[in-house]
């Protein structure tokens, strides 16, 4: 059985030595004259290395399959997706339209069935929120209209 | 104090408008404050055009009223659905969501909101009496001291690592590796943006609060689906009781409220580092804080440190024209658009205007407790909403939020990239808080350590050989020497 | 009652938006600063996004997009539709040194000026315990040892001129970033560094108070509110420094939407209403039309090019 911290110490020891490498293309300036702004990014990519180790050298007992296949599930991915395409089309759709379209998808994803709830949820929320941050808030979101 | 001074400035709660304003400044607070990805900061931003036709009175009750309930209100949403509203919050979600998950929201926001008031009221009598000697006080803090307060304040790691230091520190180091991107605020060159032109302002708290927080639990919610976690009937609190039992801790409301006021008198730090600092004390005082159950005492201290705040950064601000946090910075226009110039001579010539801003501080923190515990009831009916129609609204609330932080398209995608990204971390066991943790104070250690050594000419001795430096680091070492042997007595038994 | 005012003009306007779509301002109007509330620059921002809302009739919002010493806001105003709509509150660093200073996503010609509105001069404080009583026994010290300093951040005109006057002097210093001009203020204070480098008018309260010494200005004259700071012309150096900041638009702007944007920008910086709200916030007026405003760019640019050659840090 994989444990859950051995992947997370790999990943952690990977990422230190990706810090690390990552460090040496950072540009440092004529003003400084302290350590270089690459000096803190390698003294965490060695910390991040060391612990890393640490929790492959010693992992907690939960295992990898416990962690992560609630998330192999069709609603869950179905979920991450909306919320995905949501957030990724967000500055270029009309805020309106756009949440009221991921709302539907989402109640509807977390087991929303009756056809008021999928009908006024999408429209109420969307409007409101619209008119929340638009008046209330005086806060821009994008629309078309 | 000069009585005649503060009778007459008294006379100003005679005016109807400064009480409007106040209410109006007070509500205005709250929603900001709630809202993710809307803090005090902007509210104050916002509404400051707003005084130009005001008096001196009427602004200040406009502007402190928000101030005050904007530090406070982040901490409804941190308990009832774990988004903390703004990044001073944050603290208050780990225990006060625990708290709500055991149906006892209401006394989680009952807390949040005494505790709030005390903090400020504390903080109002520091103001009062002794805000020159503490202003002197926050002049011996050079980049030296601030980079060893830094690593100080990251002792509060093993606090709220859950039971794992080392996918704790995990977290915290992952959170100071996202502080490194943008642009060298040393060197002013850019780091780590990989070309990217967005990632020059770097990786903004609230957008990763927002993914880190709010996301996570979005998607956490979502993974658990309809048979998930449905927070239990919620039970009412008796306000008078919670007040007796703050009271009983008013060891800890002390304790909370230094370090609060503390870290609000030093320009450059604010209500995020005070919740975290004065929550890490609190666990190491009570082990209930920070576990799954939840704990009182953890919201207390959160809430009565970043509150504390409020009246303490007032001092450098009132007595020397420095801000203590970025609110007070936004002050400094509201100050000038009414003809005063802050600085040494305030309060010697301006002697009035400091009572009523005194007065106007303390109908502020009245106005937290009235407002807080007048519409705490109605604050549970939000968690009666089906998790299906709620998950997805919030969501679009963090969404709108994120965007509206600095209306950056970027910073939405962003919360998508660190929500699903931490979401799969955290199920692999590395805990979110000390992300955020991390990514607050990363970059106060980086910036004042080499700031510290430019003007030092690389003489790491310094540390030593001042004085509150020395201090702060020995009492680093014996927080982190009393964890250590704490962790293994404990652990004796067990094994 | 101006917070409701503006409210009910939103909701009209978002109502009636598109019966005059031809008109401009066609819906509300935006005005990026790139830089943290409270700034200096956000002050003059917040101040003209007032009068100006008042003329449109229609909403003018601020929204502070801070980070990369401006570059992000910058660039951000860069990415919107270049429909008039959108304009940014340039100030000198962001706009004509950080293109030259690093990678930034734009080009100082990436953008035509609409006005300029305010000057912010320099000054030199030391605190009141500092040793030095005047601006030549400063630089003696400097070119005798090594001094520290603080501006607002690195790679701002307060730095770069510094570094200037620093070279041509044969000065060693040490430049500190202070997170902006008060943080710059407060690392002199607290004697972290020598002393500090940032505007003017961030000194008056500590001047009055006793607290700092205001050891040189670096403008032609002596300003009127530190009338008791010498320039450093008295002091004998020939050196002169200030940060503007002017409103500007992307280059793509159609003329329609640009020239109505200035008619109206001339008419409401130089009412008396902005006149008095700047005078009470210490800034110096000096409006600029768009001609004069881009020859100044120009300048900037140029100078800022041959300093940051000189020392070396063109990217």
């Amino acid at each position: 059985m994989v444990r859950s911290d051995t992947l997370l110490g790999a990943l952690a020891v990977i990422a230190g030595l990706a810090l690390l490498w990552a460090s040496y293309f950072i540009p440092t300036s004529g003003f400084v004259t302290t350590l270089s702004a690459q000096f803190f990014p390698r003294v965490l990519a060695g910390v991040m290395a060391i612990l890393g180790l640490l929790l492959l050298a010693r992992p907690r007992s939960n295992t990898l399959k416990n962690s992560l296949a609630p998330l192999a599930t069709a609603r869950f991915a179905g979920f991450v997706l909306a919320t995905a395409l949501y957030l990724i089309t967000f500055p270029h759709t009309d805020f309106r339209l756009g949440t009221a379209l991921f709302l539907l998808a989402g109640i509807m994803l977390m087991g929303a069935r009756k056809p008021l709830e999928l009908v006024l949820v999408p429209v109420l929320g969307a409007l409101g929120m619209w008119i929340v941050f638009r008046f209330g808030f005086t806060i821009l979101l994008p629309v078309w209209i | 104090m000069d009585l005649s001074q503060f009778a007459q400035a008294a006379l100003i709660l005679a005016s109807p408008s400064v009480w409007l304003w106040l209410i109006v400044g007070t509500a205005l607070g709250m929603v900001f404050g709630a809202a993710p990805g809307l803090t005090a900061t902007a509210g104050i931003a916002i509404a400051t055009p707003l005084t130009f036709g005001f008096d001196f009175a009427s602004s200040m009750a406009l502007l402190l009223g928000l101030y005050c309930s904007g530090y406070f209100a982040g901490s409804i949403p941190a308990i009832l659905i774990n988004m903390p509203g703004a990044p001073g919050n944050a603290a208050t979600s780990l225990d006060g969501h625990a708290l709500a998950r055991r149906g006892k929201a209401d006394l989680a926001l009952c807390l949040a909101v005494i505790g709030s008031a005390m903090g400020g009221f504390l903080s109002i009598l520091v103001l009062a009496f002794a805000a020159p000697t503490l202003s002197s006080f926050a002049l011996r803090f050079t980049s030296v001291e601030y980079a060893v307060f830094g690593m100080f304040g990251l002792t509060c790691i093993a606090a709220i690592s859950r039971g794992s230091l080392v996918s704790g520190l995990l977290g915290a180091v992952l959170g100071m590796v996202l502080g490194l991107v943008g642009i060298d605020p040393v060197g002013g060159m850019e780091r780590l943006t990989f070309g990217n032109f967005s990632l020059l302002t770097g990786i903004a708290l609230l957008p990763a609060l927002i993914a880190f927080f709010a996301i996570t639990e979005v998607f956490a919610q979502a993974m658990a689906g309809q048979h998930g976690q449905e927070l239990p009937r919620q039970e009412q609190a008796a306000p008078l009781a919670v007040f007796g039992l703050v009271l009983r801790r008013w060891w800890l409301v002390l304790k909370s409220g230094a370090i609060g006021i503390g870290i609000g008198l030093l320009p450059g730090t604010g209500p995020t580092i005070a919740s975290w600092i004065a929550y890490g004390e609190a666990a190491r005082g009570d082990p209930k804080v920070g576990s799954k159950d939840g704990s009182e005492s953890g919201v207390l201290a959160s809430e009565v440190a970043n509150n504390a705040v409020t009246g303490a950064a007032l001092v450098p601000l009132l007595t020397l024209g420095i801000p203590g946090d970025t609110v007070t910075a936004i002050l400094i226009g509201a100050f000038l658009i009414q003809g005063i110039e802050v600085g040494p001579l305030f309060i010697a010539t301006h002697g009035q205007l400091f009572m009523q801003i005194l007065i106007l501080l303390a109908l502020a923190n009245l106005a937290i407790l009235v407002v807080g515990l007048g519409t705490r009831r109605w604050l549970p009916l939000l968690l009666r909403i089906p998790q299906r129609i709620l998950v997805p609204l919030i969501v679009v609330f963090c969404a709108a939020g994120a965007f509206s932080v600095n209306n950056m398209s970027f910073d939405v995608l962003m919360i998508l990239v660190l929500g699903f990204g931490g979401f799969v971390l955290m199920r692999l066991g590395m805990p979110m808080a000390p992300v955020v943790l991390g990514l607050v104070l990363g970059p106060i250690v980086e910036r004042n350590l080499r700031d510290a050594l430019t003007v030092h000419q690389m003489d790491w001795s310094v540390f030593v050989t001042r004085p509150i430096s020395l201090a702060i680091l020995c009492i680093t070492l014996l927080v982190i020497g009393v964890t250590y042997w704490r962790s293994r007595s404990r652990s004796r038994p067990a094994t | 009652m101006r917070f409701w005012k503006t409210l009910v003009a939103a909701g009209l306007l978002a109502a009636s938006g598109s019966v005059h779509a031809q008109e401009y301002p066609s819906g509300p109007v935006r005005i990026i600063v790139p830089f943290e509330a409270g700034d200096a620059i956000d002050g003059t921002a917040r101040l003209l996004a007032d009068v100006m809302a008042n003329e449109f009739g229609s909403p003018v919002i601020v929204q502070n997009i801070p980070g990369g010493g401006g570059a992000a806001g910058t660039a951000e105003a860069l990415r919107s539709p270049a429909d008039g709509q959108t304009l940014l509150m340039a100030s000198t660093g962001a706009l004509t040194a950080r293109p030259i200073l690093s990678t930034s996503g734009y080009q100082t010609s990436d953008f035509k000026p609409i006005a300029n509105l305010v000057d912010q001069p320099i000054g030199l404080a030391v605190a009141a315990s500092s040793p030095y009583q005047t601006l030549g026994e400063l630089v003696e010290a400097a070119k005798a040892g090594t001094l520290s300093y603080s501006t607002p951040a690195p790679g701002s005109t307060q730095h770069v001129s510094m570094a200037d006057f620093a070279s041509k002097n044969g000065l060693t210093l040490n430049h500190v970033g202070g997170q902006g001009g008060r943080g710059a203020i407060t690392k002199a204070l607290t004697g972290e560094v020598d002393f500090a480098f940032v505007g003017a008018s961030n000194y008056i309260g500590l001047a009055d108070g006793g607290q700092l010494r205001v050891l040189a200005v670096a403008t032609p004259e002596r300003l009127p509110f530190l009338s008791d700071a010498p320039t450093f012309k008295e002091a004998g150096f020939d050196f002169n420094a200030s940060v503007w900041f002017g409103l500007v638009v992307p280059q793509q702007t159609p003329e329609g939407p640009t020239e109505a944007l200035r008619a109206t920008v001339e008419k409401v910086a130089q009412s008396d209403k902005a006149t008095e709200l700047y005078e009470k916030l210490n800034f110096e007026p000096n409006y600029m039309a768009a001609d004069a405003f881009q020859t100044r760019i120009d300048e900037s640019v140029e100078q800022n090019r041959r300093i940051l050659t000189e020392l070396g840090l063109v990217k």
